[in-house]
């Protein structure tokens, strides 16, 4: 697991929105992805029917959790693969590394697979003396750059194609590759050529999991590239990095996911390839590996199944929650400070690494919804942010100014008739002192507002005191 | 590690409240487990007859190409007809399957044929697709010993042939195709192929051919 930078959300954020180049970047973010949901979920009429049948197959399954994954079990080593059960991450690198450590493994190539930055695994492997080789392009592009990902389908799109440019030409200078290229399409024809040979000389290939089949043993991973094929099909051992809240009960079930799961993610109808892995090779097959690993992980979430966040288990990892996020457009990933960011990773994060490290995130939104609006698997992830709030104001996490001041309004706010009273005599004074210009541009106690912008001055009266007054209808 | 197995299934049930489930409460769930109850299917594949030119359009889409013959004995010179036009080199890896290995290669006489795995500098195979899907434009293909997983994969274009009778309208249609002719079991590996190998990861501009084929082009074969 790495160092969650997550308690320094403020000081990052303020960061991220002077840099230049991030905000050149993220800038794309509503052309590139929100219009591109937006025309493939407008082409599919059943797209809000699936969406409800998505949330309710994912519901089945974790009232019968046990079952399925007990079933998935049998069926994949009936098929001559190996599951391996780990409660931590610490388990599941290290069934990991016992793994590659057997084979005598020194390179493994690595499709994406969140679980795999969740347990912080290509840093333990290369301090093991094992290199690992990301092959997704946009991870390729943060490795190389030393970074984590900042966004969990697109983990290079905090970076401009100048500062890749720069990256690749550094970097792969030693492959003999000494032009800097000046267009996308050329440095994507760089990587392909830099990564080709690799894919050949790794020893294990390790993947991540988009769902998993109960009915057959297979695992499902969906990708564009065709990286992750490519690191599973060539290499003696595949080993699959995944969780248990993945399980999908057949094949007709996974088929109403994957409808939602590319419109929702990058606006393709399918993305280009979706594989059921079952296994390993088997005697009369020309390719796969000899070996087939399963690495399954709790880290958690089987004790998320109790209540208040069991709905967030049925996240498929699609990302539309954090390119629709306003915040996240404005800050980027990195700024959460773990591995997931955006909505999920403020509702996710808090539960896997503790509220008292990730307590700014579910406060870093202006529930404007959008998030629960477009989640393919219908979250409700404001809901779950506001309970987070309400944990960390009871658990005394918060700063005591906040507390004092939020349990000063709830006293306040309970109390309709003094309420009324001090919000009428507040309106009436801020009316008066800004009628001439209309706006504030400093306010006693608001520097975080007006620090950005100016305070719209009120018209002197509270929408209540106009209501009683007769004031209506217009 | 079957210390770790009984620990996360304990804790599984004790968030759910409740024990293992008995033998009489797993049935329903056993007869769901085995699947082929599709849920929604989309009404754009209701029609039957539309299913071609749905297919056609949908790989058109996404940057795929179609082209149609009317029997096996076409597929050679359609390859031709593809790799000429865009002056492509001429070897050919083919996939070792019988309906392959039994057509009128010499009289394509541009096309340097081997029958086999693909390896990492071969830049054409052809394929045979187990069922085109007409909902998204999608190819399902499955391993074998007639099909290497890296036929798909490796080269700098795929050709994939599909017989028309093996043409559906939505996945659920070719997963019960798939069940008709496999049984319960699966191969080492079933793809579902939508358009060529892509990428956004450099500024999100889309370009072709990330790590797999840059071009993807499917030939349908009638059945006459």
């Amino acid at each position: 697991m790495y160092e969650p930078m997550s308690h320094a959300f403020k000081e990052s954020a303020h960061a991220a929105l002077a840099d230049p180049d991030l905000q050149q970047a993220m800038a794309k973010l509503k052309t590139g992805f929100q219009t591109k949901r937006r025309v493939a979920v407008d082409g599919l009429p059943e797209f809000d029917a699936l969406r409800d049948r998505a949330r309710e197959i994912k519901d089945h399954v974790f009232l019968n959790l046990d079952y399925y994954l007990e079933r998935f079990e049998a069926k994949l080593t009936e098929q001559g693969g190996n599951l391996h059960w780990c409660q931590t991450g610490e388990d599941a690198r290290q069934a990991v590394l016992d793994i590659c450590r057997k084979a005598n493994a020194r390179t493994v190539t690595k499709g994406k697979s969140m679980v795999a930055e969740e347990i912080g695994l290509n840093d333990f492997l290369t301090a093991n003396g094992i290199e690992p080789v990301e092959t997704d392009l946009g991870e390729y592009i943060v490795q190389l750059a030393e970074e984590p990902p900042s966004h969990i389908l697109a983990p290079a799109v905090h970076k401009t194609q100048d500062q890749i440019a720069d990256l690749f030409l550094e970097k792969h200078t030693k492959f003999g590759k000494t032009q800097r290229r000046d267009n996308s399409r050329a440095l994507v024809d760089e990587a392909r050529q830099v990564l080709r040979q690799r894919f050949f000389d790794a020893d294990v290939g390790i993947t991540g999991a988009n769902f998993l089949l109960a009915e057959t043993g297979s695992i499902v991973v969906v990708t564009n590239e065709g990286n992750g094929d490519l690191t599973q099909s060539l290499p003696r051992i595949h080993i699959v990095v995944t969780s248990i809240e993945k399980i999908v009960p057949n094949r007709e079930d996974v088929s109403v996911i994957l409808r939602v799961l590319g419109r929702s993610a990058t606006g393709q109808e399918m993305s280009a390839y979706t594989t059921f892995a079952t296994g390993p090779r088997r005697s009369d097959e020309i390719d796969g590996p000899d070996e087939f690993h399963v690495i399954l992980l709790d880290n958690g979430r089987s004790k998320m199944l109790e209540g208040a966040f069991r709905d967030v288990l049925r996240c498929i990892r699609c990302g539309a929650c954090m390119n629709h996020c306003p915040v996240y457009a404005a800050v980027g990933g990195h700024t959460y400070g773990w591995v997931y960011p955006g909505p999920i990773g403020a509702v996710l994060t808090p539960a896997l690494i503790g509220v008292k490290e990730a307590g700014h995130l579910p406060n870093a939104t202006p529930f404007c919804g959008r998030c629960e609006e477009v989640c393919p698997m219908r979250i409700p992830l404001p809901r779950m942010m506001r309970e987070w709030r309400r944990r960390e104001f009871e658990g005394k996490m918060s700063p005591p100014a906040v507390r004092y001041g939020l349990k000063l309004w709830g006293w306040a706010a309970r109390r309709p008739a003094f309420y009324r009273l001090g919000t009428g005599l507040a309106m009436n004074l801020l009316g008066r002192l800004g009628r001439r210009k209309g706006r504030f541009r400093s306010l006693p106690l608001a520097g975080g507002w007006t620090g950005g912008r100016d305070f719209p001055a009120p018209e002197g009266k509270t929408f209540m005191a106009r209501w009683s007054a007769g004031e209506r209808g217009r | 590690m079957s210390e770790a197995r009984d620990a996360i299934l304990a804790s599984i049930r004790r968030s759910l409240g409740r024990g293992s489930l008995s033998a009489a409460e797993a049935k329903p769930l056993d007869e769901r487990l085995v699947g082929g109850k599709p849920h929604i299917i989309p009404r754009r594949v209701e029609d039957t007859a539309a299913w071609p030119d749905l297919f056609r359009a949908k790989v058109e889409s996404i940057a795929g190409t179609v082209d149609e013959v009317a029997d096996v004995s076409e597929i050679p010179a359609a390859i031709e007809r593809f790799l000429g036009r865009r002056n492509e080199p001429n070897g050919v890896v083919v996939s070792p399957d019988p309906v392959f290995e039994g057509l009128p290669w010499g009289d394509a006489s541009t096309l340097d044929v081997c029958f086999g795995a693909p390896g990492g500098k071969d830049e054409v195979t052809v394929t045979k697709a187990f069922a085109g899907i007409a909902e998204t434009g999608t190819i399902m293909v499955a391993t074998g010993p007639d099909h290497a997983a890296t036929a798909s994969f490796l080269p700098e274009a795929n050709i994939v042939v599909l017989f028309k009778s093996r043409l559906v309208g939505a996945m659920e249609q070719a997963w019960a195709r798939f069940r008709a002719e496999h049984g319960a079991g699966m191969p080492r590996a079933v793809h579902m192929v939508t358009g060529p190998s892509r990428t956004a990861d450099i500024a999100q501009q889309l370009e072709l051919g990330a790590h797999g084929p840059r071009r993807l082009h499917i030939i349908i074969v009638g059945d006459g």
